[in-house]
């Protein structure tokens, strides 16, 4: 039975992220929030879209969930949250993710108020 | 090469100054995502599948040397450390931050480059023949006129917005190396009846989505029109070309929609009123522009092939190099190097930063510190000495840059695909990959020849799948990747569009589908025939038979 996480693209580099549980962007799709039904992103994806400043294009993702987590079904998002093999592989980079640790944290808005304030930890730094 | 004046220098860094400011309010969250994207985007920055892409424009693929230094500078400093040339003979990063771009914009700016217009609905980088200049088959150098028209279509108010984006290329040699019959507009420096010179005017060739094969709608315009004319299309395109489908507002839909005919004659009466316009060039300006090319101070040098000959006797493997990547110059005793970018190692087209600056400085050890980016993703040293190229071949097999594949199977054009690209709907760099491991003996057994093999991740047709010898074309099937095979394209002088040969092949059969074409050429090809000419001699049935059997 197919769920769905929300995914976006940071504004800041562009790299992928998922929503998790608790209104945290993160790299890793394991720790994304997986829904039973696309209707049941709707308040996450309309919280998603007042994180302008922060991520870029929020849309839901079809996944399947085995005991590691969810995984795409469609092929273009397992590349997304893989990263593009070729070219860093032969770099000697991992993957998309490997060396970009970004964690971005979003508190929860109370009801009404404005958009969440965001702290963006660069782990690279 | 076109050195930028003031002026020139100037909007390149107003730009770039613009922009951090637009990048800083959006950081600030002061503009939305829409609200920036077509900011975004008038700068060459894309948002793909894992990251920006910034898109640097390389006016008709020429480089300096020390432009060349920059770009692996951009790459090492604020990239994952490569780029990518790509089919429009310009170079894309694929990783930057936002807030590294008007950084690099400003690095651009200091080498007299930018990403204006290299994204949107408007004239777009104007690409030409990688051999400009010093082709042995050239009537006159195209790069001109190229300049010509960069500097005219730069910020052009009338056409910023127009319908779609619109692709100009410009060849001045016999052989056209430019694919001008695969342009929104493609112009080819010809000989006029009276002796001179003159341009031919093709409109409405394109690839994508529906390939078409550009018109000639005038023979013989007089140079001095270049922009009254081009100026006068573009009127008329702009006027009619449909906005209400982007799939169908490409200038090729309208002059397939009007007739060839119908579509000059509308040029001719806009043309009527432009014609004696500020916008013809007059001696002085064609002059202006001309010096900046001038041919380099060339050695007086015997065009002595014997002095090769030892070499290439006791180094078969130099033999084939030379054989397949160097190619005939105008001026004796030179040649033209390709570099081949095509070792299997990289993505087709890739360099790291470390190849960049090695090219750097052969470009100025043996070439006169030029280099030219080439739409089949490879770089060009146009001018080296013939005698120094036993030499330059072991500095480039060093570099990873000698493979003598040059226009062969392996020499693969691969547009990113879903590796990278958000529209992709399949991948083609390890499709690419796995074709030139497979096929690399194949290759050399057989002896296969000239043969383009292209392949594109999605109907945009990056990658020229329509015009391969061979393309492949990745499409979706349910969430999944399949390949679809096609043959008998080119985009030569005999241009013609592929025909798929029949349904599409998984991910782990089109590496197997391809061999078994190639098998296929080497059973019927008479000898010393080419792949195209086989297959435009015996149909396509025998091919069909080879993947599918018989129905
Ligand atoms: S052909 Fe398609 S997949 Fe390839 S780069 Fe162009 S848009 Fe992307």
């Amino acid at each position: 039975m197919p769920h769905f996480v929300i995914s976006a693209n940071r504004t800041a580099d562009g790299g992928v992220v998922y929503l998790a549980g608790d209104r945290r962007w993160t790299p890793e799709l394991s720790a994304a929030a997986a829904h039973p039904s696309k209707a049941a992103t709707r308040d996450g994806l309309s919280w998603a879209r007042t994180q302008e400043a922060f991520v870029c294009d929020p849309h839901p993702i079809k996944v399947k969930l085995d005991a590691s987590g969810p995984i795409p079904v469609d092929t273009k998002q397992q590349i997304r949250a893989a990263g593009p093999e070729a070219t860093l592989a032969a770099l000697g980079f991992l993957g998309a993710q490997s060396d970009a640790p970004f964690i971005h944290r979003a508190e929860l808005p109370a009801d009404g108020a404005a958009p969440p304030s965001i702290t963006a930890v660069d782990a690279r730094a | 090469m076109y050195r930028y004046d003031a002026h020139d220098q100037r909007i390149v860094e107003q730009r770039a100054a613009q922009f951090r400011r637009q990048v800083q309010r959006r950081l600030a969250g002061e503009i939305t995502e829409d609200e920036f994207k077509p900011l975004r985007l008038q700068n060459g920055l894309y948002m793909q599948l894992h990251a920006y892409m910034l898109r640097v424009a390389v006016p008709y693929g020429l480089l300096s040397a020390a432009q060349m230094r920059q770009l692996a500078h951009i790459a090492r400093t604020w990239d994952k450390g490569y780029g990518h040339f790509t089919t429009r003979q310009n170079i894309q990063y694929n990783w930057p931050d936002l807030a590294d771009v008007p950084a690099i914009l400003d690095a651009l700016a200091e080498v007299q480059m930018h990403a204006i217009q290299t994204s949107g609905n408007c004239v777009r980088n104007v690409t030409s023949d990688p051999f400009a200049g010093v082709a042995a088959d050239e009537i006159a150098d195209p790069r001109p006129y190229c300049e010509i028209l960069r500097q005219w279509s730069t910020f052009h108010p009338e056409f910023a917005a127009l319908p779609r984006k619109f692709k100009i290329a410009v060849t001045g040699a016999e052989t056209d190396r430019a694919a001008v019959a695969w342009h929104d507009i493609g112009l080819r420096i010809v000989r006029a009846p009276d002796g001179g010179r003159a341009i031919q005017v093709l409109v409405g060739g394109g690839m994508g989505r529906t390939p078409v094969v550009g018109k000639v709608i005038r023979e013989y315009l007089p140079e001095a029109h270049l922009l009254t004319y081009t100026e006068a299309i573009l009127r008329v395109y702009n006027r009619h070309g449909r906005r209400d489908n982007m799939y169908k507002a490409r200038i090729k839909i309208l002059v397939d929609a009007m007739g060839a005919d119908a579509f000059a004659a509308e040029v001719d009466a806009e043309w009527a009123e432009i014609k004696d316009s500020g916008l013809l060039l007059d001696g002085d300006e064609l002059a202006r522009v001309k010096a900046h090319f001038e041919p380099p101070r060339y050695t007086p040098l015997e065009d002595d092939p014997s002095a090769l000959e030892a070499p290439r006797l006791m180094d078969p493997e130099f033999a084939r190099w030379l054989d397949n990547n160097v190619f005939a110059h105008r001026q004796p005793g030179y040649r033209i190097v390709v570099l081949s970018l095509k070792n299997g190692e990289l993505p087709p087209g890739d360099a790291t930063h470390t190849q960049m600056d090695a090219v750097a400085d052969l470009a100025d050890d043996f070439s006169m510190g030029r280099v030219v980016v080439t739409h089949r993703q490879n770089l060009v040293l146009p001018d080296v000495e013939h005698w120094r190229l036993h030499s330059l071949w072991r500095k480039l097999r060093t570099l990873g840059f000698a493979t003598p594949n040059v226009e062969r199977v392996t020499d693969v054009i691969c547009c990113p695909g879903l590796d990278y690209c958000s529209l992709a709907n399949a991948r083609s760099i390890p499709v690419a990959q796995e074709i030139s491991q497979r096929l690399t003996a194949f290759d050399t057994e057989h002896d296969l020849g000239d043969l383009h093999l292209n392949i594109s991740g999605c109907i945009n047709a990056c990658g020229h799948h329509h015009v391969g010898h061979i393309g492949i074309l990745g499409i979706n099937k349910s969430g999944e990747e399949y390949y679809q095979v096609m043959i008998g394209g080119s985009n030569a002088d005999d241009a013609s569009m592929g025909t798929v040969l029949g349904r599409a092949f998984p991910r782990d059969g089109i590496v197997d589908a391809v061999e078994t074409v190639l098998k296929t050429y080497v059973d019927h090809r008479n000898e010393h025939e080419r792949f195209l000419d086989t297959a435009r001699r015996i149909g396509f049935d025998p091919f069909k038979e080879a993947l599918y059997g018989n129905p």
